[in-house]
């Protein structure tokens, strides 16, 4: 029973490892196993490779979206604890997220006012080596 | 509590049927029997998975198996959660479907 199995299957449980982290890998490429084995004695190989395959890339899209399920449930429970913090302390984050803007509001200001003075008279060829000298008189 | 979908509910019904010996292959080959549906591999693994994670089963691990290739097999039973989780839904059920015919009911008045 044991001889025939892994022929097909060891690039199905290095795809399995390859999505899966550490142990869940292990028990599945089992269960695979198992029903492939099953499959194989009642309906012969070209239907057992079939379904095997069929399961996996179908499978595929549901096992990332399930894995990348839990990252965004701990986003959302970040959230929430923000949420709580903010209501139960009104004053603290509303100092920090005040200062946060204002310093926010500042960068992106001094950033547009010296982009906005680099961009003189750039339509030069040689821009950056031209110099203008000017003199001012006070009378 | 929030509902149980439809899936799940099954699953936890399958879980509680068979009960040393749910694990995903019995699990499946349960539910394709009775469920008249076709049950992929994923439509069982993401639900169990997901009720593990929020305890509405437990598992433990056990006994490699000479078929399966030196794997060790992943059992699942129902834990307090999935249990109150069922009762409920059983409960909402029996209310509902009380004295549910479909033959005295006209479909135009």
């Amino acid at each position: 029973m044991d001889v025939q199995e892994t022929k097909t299957p060891r690039m199905a449980t290095w795809l399995l490892r390859r999505i899966f982290p550490g142990d869940e890998a292990r028990f599945l490429s089992g269960d695979i196993q198992e029903i492939y084995t099953e499959i194989t004695a009642t309906r012969g190989l070209f239907f057992a490779c079939l379904w095997l395959w069929g399961q996996i890339l179908t499978g595929i899209p549901r096992f990332i979206q399930h894995r990348t399920y839990w990252s965004f449930q701990m986003l959302k429970n970040y959230f929430l604890i923000a949420f709580r913090v903010l209501r139960k302390y009104k004053l603290f984050p509303a100092i920090n997220i005040l200062g946060l803007s204002i310093g926010l509001a500042c960068f992106i200001l001094i950033g547009l006012f010296v982009r906005f003075e680099l961009s003189f008279d750039t339509f030069h060829k040689k821009a950056d080596r031209i110099y203008r000298i000017f003199e001012e008189n006070f009378r | 509590m929030k509902y149980l979908t439809r899936q799940e509910e099954l699953i936890l019904l399958t879980v509680f049927h068979l009960r040393d010996n749910a694990y995903l292959v019995t699990i499946r080959k349960h539910l394709k029997d009775n469920s008249r549906r076709n049950w992929s591999l994923g439509a069982v693994y993401v639900p169990l998975e997901r009720l593990l994670k929020k305890r509405y089963l437990s598992m433990n691990i056990g006994g490699p198996n000479a078929r399966r290739g030196r794997n060790e097999i992943k059992y699942y039973r129902l834990a307090q959660l999935g249990l109150k989780a069922l009762e409920e839904t059983r409960e909402i059920h029996d209310v509902m479907w009380a004295q549910f015919s479909p033959t005295g009911y006209k479909l135009k008045i």
